[in-house]
């Protein structure tokens, strides 16, 4: 069983009368204990799709699956971490007030939540702004106490939603190595992000969408020509389905 | 139920600090000061207007509180995905939307108590000196029912505003749509008993049968006020009290149910 099965997902918005097809019959199963990487130019449906997956909105046709729970229907949100690609607080709370709410919402005690936050706090170099208010935060801070409360109880997947946009060097090493320790917890992580050397890095299998559909799953490597790059191979992809839709 | 808690406990503790609140919890003792100024002006019933103009900070105070603080704070959560926070973990929307009512609710509480103890004691500054002018039958547990009663009403008023920011894409409308709903609450039932009893809308049977309608769908906020009462110490009915309070709940019960209703079938993209 794969701990996330997109399954035949599609998804349409409106605009006034006009209507935008944002993931079109996408077909995707992430398996267990792997880092996949999901790419895709700007508007390509990256979001829609995790969203989907987070049911913050219902697919048209096809359904989703985390831990064979059904999104939607089943109550499958004890499974996951999420890292939305802005995270925004309650910024009168602190730091610390922060990972006792989302400790909570997932269903643990007290006592965890504080050994737990702590543990977190310091692995992500927030433990002295633990007691600041969110208020007080940097954008990188922010972006770091957003991958705190993914890791605060310890689930079993991990969506994170651009996880290294707008960080500096220092900050996307520290998301690096989380994300690397996660793989040798045997976590599943599954991340969207432009950031193509990062994710040819990190990631056992990518997926490159365009336009809602997915153009490609599996292996880096298997995309990658002889002496070229991940980033050459993308934007060949993208250019030969821009070209046979003729845009 | 915990988790209903939960939101209501951050929601509570993100708006105590939030510093608008401040403000206007200032403006309101302000106003107290011109409580006893304003009074001091009045040469006569100088108790009715002190409680009058007491009773009115308080609800004015927590209609800032509600059109300018709570709808911003909810819709904020809509607009900058705070609630993707939230929706992620296993917290269901109705315990989401009933946890947010309860945390803006103590807001209400807390705001009605201080400001009403504010209140009272703007009433005993301002008629210390003036006994005579004092009504006959004034009497504090009356003065404290009119602000039970007015924050009810504000909690009533509350669940109306939830409801139109779950029905609306952006603040401001819902900001207008809750202020239409209160004055039309104010007013219904006077503009009623006007239409319904007049002579002049005899022959109009559809403006008397729309009339109706808006009294049923629109809440008659005018009976929650006892500012006359409370300020002349009349007698009050306790069944009549016990209607209005049964009223205000269940018209609380079936805003909050529409509104998670609604909310469920939203998407939040």
């Amino acid at each position: 069983m794969p701990a996330i099965d997109f399954d035949d997902i599609s998804k349409t918005f409106r605009h006034g009368i006009r209507r935008q097809s944002a993931l079109k019959g996408m077909s995707l199963s992430i398996h267990r204990g792997e880092i996949f990487g999901f790419l895709g130019p700007n508007g390509a449906g990256k979001s829609t799709a995790i969203k989907v997956l987070l049911n913050f909105i219902r697919p048209d046709r096809g359904r989703v699956c985390v831990e064979g729970l059904v999104v939607g229907k089943d109550r499958f949100q004890h499974h996951i971490g999420y890292l939305p690609e802005t995270p925004c607080f309650y910024e009168n709370l602190s730091g610390l007030e922060t990972l006792w709410f989302a400790g909570k919402a997932s269903g643990m005690g007290g006592q965890d939540i504080k050994e737990n936050a702590h543990q977190v706090l310091g692995r992500l170099d927030l433990k002295a702004a633990g007691p600041w208010p969110v208020r007080t935060y940097s954008k990188g801070m922010k972006q770091r106490l957003g991958l705190a409360m993914a890791l605060i109880h310890d689930p079993e997947i991990y969506i994170l939603d651009e996880p290294m946009s707008g960080l500096d060097p220092l900050g996307r090493r520290l998301i690096t190595d989380v994300i690397l320790d996660l793989r040798q917890q045997g976590k599943t992580v599954f991340f969207s992000s432009h950031i193509l050397s990062d994710v040819e890095r990190l990631c056992d299998r990518i997926g490159i969408l365009n336009k809602g559909e997915l153009l490609f799953s599996g292996a880096a490597a298997e995309i990658v020509q002889d002496g070229s790059s991940l980033e050459d191979a993308f934007v060949r992809l993208i250019e030969d389905h821009e070209k046979a839709h003729g845009v | 139920m915990s988790k209903i808690f939960l939101i209501a406990w951050i929601t509570f503790k993100d708006s105590i600090r939030n510093k608008a609140l401040y403000g206007i919890f200032f403006f309101g003792l302000v106003l107290f000061a011109a409580n006893i100024i304003i009074t001091g002006m009045f040469s006569w019933e100088l108790g009715k207007v002190a409680v009058d103009v007491g009773l009115s900070v308080v609800s004015f105070a927590g209609l800032v509180i509600i059109f300018f603080l709570s709808i911003n704070l909810v819709s904020n959560d809509l607009d900058k995905k705070t609630i993707y926070l939230i929706l992620s973990r296993p917290v269901s929307k109705l315990q989401y939307i009933l946890g947010k009512y309860t945390g803006l609710g103590l807001i209400i509480l807390l705001s009605s108590a201080v400001l009403g103890a504010c209140a009272a004691l703007s009433v005993k500054v301002a008629t210390y000196n003036v006994k005579g002018y004092i009504p006959l039958h004034f009497s504090w547990p009356v003065f404290f029912l009119g602000l039970t009663f007015l924050t009810l009403s504000l909690l009533v008023v509350l669940a109306i505003a939830l409801l139109w920011v779950s029905l609306t894409t952006h603040p401001f409308t819902a900001v207008l749509l809750s202020l239409l709903s209160y004055f039309i609450g104010q007013n219904v039932e006077n503009v009623k008993n006007i239409i319904t009893t007049g002579k002049m809308f005899a022959e109009n049977p559809t403006l008397i049968t729309m009339t109706e309608y808006v009294s049923w769908l629109f809440p008659n906020l005018a009976a929650f006020d006892l500012k006359t009462t409370a300020a002349y110490g009349l007698s009050v009915d306790a069944a009549y009290l016990m209607w209005v309070a049964a009223y205000g709940l269940s018209y609380i019960g079936v805003c909050l149910i529409l509104t998670v209703l609604i909310f469920q079938r939203r998407e939040l993209p």
